[in-house]
């Protein structure tokens, strides 16, 4: 793991997976974004990723809105913002879903893939493991996927 | 979000504001699609009034598009787009798939 530095402040919360709580989400991820200092620019690239990983969990781990959970960690250290997303649906790998052609006219243009897209490019670091990054949490159920997302200080 | 429809002689303007996501998104699709199968194809979405979109919203847009560019029967403008939002339609490569206008009456001008 980089040198992410000290950790100032943990923060969890679990959302139920509909679409309704990700502006309950966004608001959670922007106060500790505003914790760290971070710009009104780079908080609303840090909301939009959030939103858009949050979003394919519930559309592809959960396969459509559910009473299920997604548990956030929000970790503020000396260097960055660390993101922790877990879920316990299917096994849902980003780096095996296909990048999207930015470049293609608009009958060849696809509708998915962008939300991916935002996340890779918002985020300097997006890793995927099937156990947890760096928290287990409260549930005893380990299994499922983590996503960490991580936005260092400048 | 909010949506708004106001009918021109030769187009309808779709103002939207607030922030487009997954959980706002589908009522601005079924905005689209009440209008074009009631026939109208031609568009002004005013997008001034938008604070945040996500793929989500994107997705409507394009999905609109293709409806509205088969046949050439019509076409989505975008009006007023926020410069954080331009931004993020160039990220995706967008730009070269909507034609942009500064203001409203130019937009709607432009379909007569």
């Amino acid at each position: 793991m980089k040198p992410y530095g000290n950790i100032q402040k943990t923060n969890r919360a679990v959302f139920p997976a509909r679409f309704i709580f990700l502006d309950p989400i966004r608001e959670f991820i922007v106060r500790s974004c505003k914790n760290l200092g971070f710009s009104q620019d780079i908080c609303y690239r840090v909301e939009l990723a959030v939103d858009e990983a949050c979003s394919n969990i519930i559309e592809h781990a959960y396969g459509g809105e559910t009473e299920q959970e997604i548990e956030c960690y929000c970790v503020e250290t000396e260097n960055a913002l660390l993101i922790q997303l877990h879920d316990h649906g299917f096994s849902f790998n980003p780096d095996l879903v296909p990048k999207p052609k930015l470049s293609a006219g608009l009958e060849e243009r696809e509708r998915g893939g962008l939300g991916l897209h935002f996340i890779r490019q918002y985020m300097d670091d997006v890793i995927y493991q099937e156990k947890p990054v760096i928290f287990s949490g409260k549930s005893p159920n380990q299994k499922g996927n983590y996503l960490l997302l991580v936005k260092w200080k400048e | 979000m909010d949506v708004f429809t106001t009918p021109y002689n030769k187009c309808d303007v779709i103002k939207a504001s607030g922030r487009v996501d997954s959980f706002t998104a589908p009522k601005l699709a079924e905005v689209f699609l009440a209008l074009t199968k009631s026939g109208r194809f031609n568009f002004a979405f005013d997008m001034s009034g938008i604070d945040y979109i996500s793929s989500a919203g994107l997705r409507v847009m394009i999905d609109i598009q293709k409806n509205c560019r088969q046949a050439n029967r019509g076409e989505l403008i975008l009006v007023g787009v926020p410069k954080r939002i331009t931004e993020t339609l160039e990220l995706v490569g967008f730009i070269p798939l909507f034609r942009l206008f500064d203001n409203l009456e130019k937009a709607v001008n432009n379909f007569q």
